[in-house]
């Protein structure tokens, strides 16, 4: 009786890393073969460029990479310390982002199948099918792998933007809500949730607010404000630059004018 | 019987109040147009492509709220019975004076345009005229349609991007999971939902509903004015350097004809 303990902990290891596989296996059919995700990729609706100009498409692309970070932070932070907001949310965001991670990484070399293994996310997974279990101990080793693919992301994140020649002022405005989203943590004595939403509203101007009554309400705001703060450069540089190039394709165009008549006369 | 013939007394009581309304509000239509529709020229107040980009959002609205009124049409409360029918009274009565009525066509669809239930409501109360109310709120499928249709088709024939879809496709989905998660009514919903794409804040501000479509109209206005006048002064700078430029290359090809 005294090590019933150990057989059941082993069958919640084996139960989530069945259900992860299976997620993982389910996530990746759904990406490649489903035939709605097939048609959407061929759309004009799927290209960003339609969105976007290819400027912005960049940028967007290298704050991809820097977003990538700052959830998995978010994630370990949730992960190692105690917060009593929305857990369900939590797991599951855990349980995406360990997919994701996986389904993007190689897995050929040894190295990699161990660092798959540190993905799979045992507390979420037995939080959600058995409630709280001994095995959410394993969470730290999945830390671990977080903390190494944190380093992926960013080699990732300079090698993109070295091989497509662009800036990296981006990592200014990320320095600034990464160290704000932790000195707001601290000093304003917020789980990461709120000091996120906190951190984007002011950047956003949006009021120093942890807006939204719950988790979904937040992710509400957060997506509104930085909808709302990207869109509006867009339009504004956009529209600014369509002005300009209508007056100088005009002028391109009298100039040209001017410079076949006097070949003409001469 | 008597319930048939009051049925019918009430279902012509509204198409007659729907047709004088809809008869006024050509009347009206027409002279304001008439006698401001030449003086006001968009084009001379703002940018030709901001212009589309607002014409491309005109249609995306009228699908949008055309989505809305199915929505609560099939859904709504009875507490906000009385907002809704304004709503769908003053909506289906928009589409009614718009609409070309010289064909056999949209004659019907002006009949099924006649918001039955919403009109019926108010003047006797729960009846069976409110059944009506299902094909008048389908109608509002083929208007949306129709909308979409002429979005895609100004959005083509003019070569315009799509990134206004984006925007409002952020709008539209923050609209109800707004009301589900903070458990606001629609207009509250809409206020925050602007309030916080536009920077102002994630709060319903305004103490009354004419308040509230007050705010709504600053957020937006100030939100499209401040993109216009921040990209048309990048746009002034810009070109003033490239006129200086221009000037001096014309003057260069010039001289070039004199030797």
């Amino acid at each position: 009786m005294g090590n019933e303990w150990i057989f059941i902990s082993i069958f919640q290891i084996l139960v989530s890393i069945g259900v992860f596989a299976a997620l993982a296996y389910i996530a990746k059919y759904i990406t490649n073969k489903g035939r709605l995700v097939a048609r959407f990729k061929k759309s004009r609706l799927s290209n960003p460029e339609e969105y976007f100009p290819s400027d912005e498409v960049f940028l967007l692309k290298q704050v991809f990479y820097l977003i990538v970070i700052l959830v998995i932070i978010m994630v370990c932070l949730y992960l190692f310390f105690d917060w009593n907001e929305g857990f369900y949310f939590i797991y599951l965001l855990d349980i995406v982002l360990s997919i994701y991670l996986a389904l993007k990484m190689d897995k050929d070399s040894l190295k990699d199948k161990v660092l798959l293994f540190l993905l799979i996310p045992f507390g979420s997974m037995t939080g959600l099918l058995f409630g709280n279990s001994i095995v959410a101990l394993l969470d730290l080793t999945h830390i671990i792998g977080y903390l190494y693919f944190i380093k992926v992301y960013f080699r990732k994140f300079i090698e993109y933007s070295e091989n497509n020649g662009l800036g990296v002022t981006i990592m200014l405005l990320f320095v600034i809500i990464l160290v704000s989203f932790l000195f707001t943590i601290l000093v304003e004595n917020v789980s990461p949730m709120d000091s996120i939403t906190m951190v984007s509203n002011a950047f956003t101007s949006n009021s120093f607010d942890a807006s939204g009554q719950n988790i979904i309400g937040k992710l509400n705001s957060l997506v509104l404000a930085w909808s709302g703060f990207i869109l509006s450069g867009v339009g504004t540089a956009t529209l600014a630059a369509s002005i300009v190039n209508r007056y100088v394709s005009q002028q391109f165009a009298e100039m040209k004018d001017i410079v076949k008549k006097k070949k003409e006369e001469e | 019987m008597e319930i048939f013939a009051s049925t019918l007394f009430q279902l012509s009581v509204v198409i007659i109040i729907f047709l004088v309304l809809t008869i006024l509000g050509k009347v009206i239509y027409h002279a304001l147009k008439n006698k401001y529709g030449n003086s006001i020229n968009i084009n001379k107040l703002l940018p030709e492509d901001e212009v589309h980009t607002l014409v491309q959002v005109y249609y995306l609205i009228l699908m949008a709220l055309c989505v809305v009124n199915i929505f609560y049409s099939l859904v709504g409360s009875l507490n906000d019975a009385n907002y809704l029918a304004i709503f769908d009274i003053a909506l289906s009565l928009y589409f009614a004076i718009t609409l070309d009525m010289s064909s056999w066509k949209n004659r019907a669809v002006w009949l099924l345009l006649i918001p039955y239930g919403s009109l019926a409501y108010p003047l006797f109360g729960l009846s069976l005229v409110i059944l009506a109310d299902f094909l008048h709120a389908f109608i509002f499928i083929y208007i949306a349609k129709l909308n979409l249709d002429k979005f895609v088709e100004y959005t083509n024939s003019n070569a315009l991007g799509i990134t206004i879809i984006l925007l409002f496709a952020v709008i539209f989905a923050g609209f109800f999971i707004t009301q589900y998660a903070e458990g606001a009514n629609a207009l509250d919903s809409l206020v925050i939902v602007s309030n916080q794409f536009t920077g102002n804040g994630y709060s319903a501000f305004g103490s009354t509903i004419s308040g509230k479509l007050n705010s709504l109209l600053l957020v937006w206005g100030g939100y499209i004015l401040s993109g216009v006048g921040a990209a048309t002064l990048t746009a002034a700078l810009l070109i003033r350097h490239f006129k200086k430029e221009f000037e001096e290359l014309r003057k260069l090809i010039e001289e070039g004809e004199e030797e």
